[in-house]
């Protein structure tokens, strides 16, 4: 029997590291901040002249080209307000890895049949793209607090079926340990086309558009914080003795859902989580559209609430800063 | 080589960068600070780290390491606001026509990165340059034919088109960016063919340009306009300016284009992925070596170009 696989929560509906700062918005200026939002658009949806896209290839054909030029001049343009910004590292496509061990389980055939080993579990992930920085973010809430209760779920992953096979261990958080730029600050995650939010509603499956979100955003920023952590030394034996916090967007091009989360504790063996009381918590949004339509080169129903959320993310950086 | 596309594109041939590129490479308040570090860790960043397995391939790196470039680039709009206004556009496609001494010629497809701006490049060469060049002679091959090694298509659309729709705010090309990033050595281009590419695919973004902004006559054009361009293959740097001053090119006489090329800049010489041992001795540490501030303080200076 295993348990459920990272220890976080459900996500929450508000993310409270974002709403703080809020006199930051006077010194913004959303018009500058809106035009380069929409001058990016239009340009990958209308202005440049492109080719159909490929079969079920629309992410690689405007979404993906406009998050990258998106991020790219926000990053840029933002980078005076943040010196966290100015020294940090982009990387377009990353390779994300991390593998560990969580529970139990009896071996059922073969010559080590009845010996009981841990379940191994390893994510593999290619976010859009990700910005690291050379220092980490500030906690949200202290390391010690208590954040509730985690479901446990009693059968194998792999019957969901998740982590069937495991092809090598790997941990990479986007470059290797001798890069300066070690902590993660914010990854952009782009839902692939066979998860298209049409596809949901037409086979009546509404209510898992948001699971989507959700499960990538925890998935996602779990093996990222915790890579992180394996950088820095600590393992399931030697936990954390600090947080690391790291912050997503999951967005499929018009629908953006933003989530942070805080790693509390390494120690998810049958051994070491026995007196743990740590948990980890991820905080997400709802996914909410940044505009309505494009038509006739001009964004029509532009949604400066999410674009505002987006800078929040990309301002965030530690106190002392 | 560079001598047939002079030839094909009526371009007379400077060495080296112009003096308004030249004065923003040295003057220092146009520089990142310290970025003699930062540029490093962007090459070992790109060339060591970003990989799960030892050494990335060129494939990886090269794109990698021009992504983290621009990058820096970019970060100096800390200090000059309008270079916020600038923007990346890979996977265009350009088209442009002309007529050269009876033989048409076209210049089609997808070529390399674009970076638009919102304001055009000033023009780099004085007024008395310009004239001057009406005297230069093109250099010409007799016996081979200029058209040698181009690709004869029948194509019955002469089409010229920028990449962009009307009313597009970026509209002025400012640098193309030509990454050589095939692992295979014959599937890259050799330097002196890649300058001959940069000059053909500048040419014709410029010809676009000035088709849109003055007509389809052939005329000698007021205003010359300027697009810059960088190629590499993830270690060597050639870095070209070009001015479209006419559009008449049917005759080989009159006044005649620039190019300034300043080619094969080394950024670094070699990057040791893992160390080499002797004899159970590391003799050389995992690394980069030979690495050249000047090279990308060009760079730079031709991303600022037409802004400060």
């Amino acid at each position: 029997a295993a348990p459920e696989a990272s220890k976080a929560p459900e996500p929450g509906t508000a993310a409270p590291g974002a709403a703080k700062t809020p006199q930051l918005t006077a010194y913004l200026d959303m018009g500058e901040l809106r035009s380069l939002a929409c001058d990016a658009l239009l340009q990958e949806s209308f202005y440049q002249h492109k080719k159909r896209p490929f079969l079920y290839r629309h992410q690689d054909h405007t979404p993906g080209p406009f998050l990258t030029q998106l991020v790219s001049t926000l990053a840029a343009f933002l980078c005076g307000r943040n010196p966290l910004l100015a020294a940090s590292s982009l990387d377009l496509k990353p390779e994300v890895n991390y593998y560990w061990h969580h529970g139990e389980e009896v071996v059922v055939h073969g010559h080590r049949k009845g010996r009981v080993d841990p379940v191994r579990f390893q994510i593999d992930d290619k976010p859009h793209l990700q910005i690291r920085v050379p220092k980490q973010l500030p906690e949200i809430v202290p390391l010690e607090s208590d954040l509730g209760d985690v479901p446990v779920i009693n059968h194998k992953p792999s019957k969901l079926p998740l982590f069937k096979k495991q092809y090598e261990n790997k941990v990479f958080i986007g470059s290797k340990v001798a890069d300066p730029c070690c902590y993660g600050h914010t990854q952009f995650h782009l839902i692939p086309d066979k998860l298209k939010r049409e596809r949901f509603v037409k086979a009546n499956l509404e209510d898992q558009i948001e699971v989507l979100y959700r499960a990538n955003g925890i998935a996602s920023l779990f093996a990222w914080t915790a890579a992180q952590a394996m950088y820095q030394g600590f393992w399931n034996e030697a936990d954390v003795t600090r947080p690391f916090v790291s912050q997503a967007v999951v967005t499929d091009g018009k629908y953006f859902a933003f989530f942070c989360y805080q790693l509390n504790t390494l120690a998810l063996t049958v051994e070491t989580s026995k007196n743990n009381p740590r948990k980890n918590i991820c905080w997400g949004t709802d996914s909410k559209p940044l505009f309505d339509v494009v038509e006739d080169g001009s964004v029509k129903g532009f949604n400066d609430e999410v674009l505002l959320q987006l800078v929040r993310f990309l301002l965030n950086r530690p106190k002392e800063l | 080589g560079v001598r047939q596309a002079q030839w094909l594109t009526k371009t007379k041939l400077v060495e080296g960068l112009p003096p308004s590129v030249l004065s923003i490479v040295d003057s220092p308040a146009h520089q990142l600070e310290d970025h003699e570090e930062r540029v490093k860790r962007a090459i070992s960043h790109a060339r060591l780290w970003d990989t799960t397995e030892v050494a990335p391939r060129r494939e990886h790196y090269c794109p990698v390491l021009f992504e983290d470039l621009i990058h820096l680039c970019r970060l100096m709009s800390m200090k000059y606001p309008s270079l916020a206004k600038r923007m990346l556009a890979r996977n265009y496609k350009i088209s442009a026509t002309w007529e050269r001494e009876s033989i048409l010629l076209q210049v089609r497809g997808l070529n390399g990165i674009l970076m638009n701006s919102l304001a055009p490049i000033p023009p780099v060469a004085s007024k008395e340059e310009i004239l001057a060049t009406e005297e230069h002679v093109l250099d010409t091959f007799y016996p081979i034919s200029p058209t040698i090694d181009l690709q004869e298509v029948n194509v019955y659309r002469e089409l010229n088109d920028t990449g962009f729709k009307d009313g597009y705010p970026y509209s002025h090309p400012h640098t193309l960016f030509f990454l050589e990033s095939a692992n295979i050595r014959p599937n890259r281009f050799r330097p002196e063919q890649l300058r001959a590419k940069m000059l053909m695919f500048a040419f014709g973004n410029a010809l676009a340009k000035a088709k849109v902004l003055y007509g389809n006559d052939p005329k000698v054009l007021e205003q010359p306009i300027v697009v810059q361009s960088v190629g590499t293959d993830g270690q060597l740097f050639q870095f070209m300016v070009f001015q479209l001053n006419t559009t008449d090119l049917v005759s080989s006489d009159g006044i005649k284009n620039l190019v300034w090329i300043d080619s094969d800049q080394n950024l670094y010489e070699k990057a040791q992925c893992t160390p080499e041992v002797k004899k159970r001795v590391v003799t050389k540490p995992a690394g980069i070596y030979g690495f050249q501030p000047d090279t990308f303080k060009k760079f730079l200076a031709l991303y600022l170009h037409g802004t400060v």
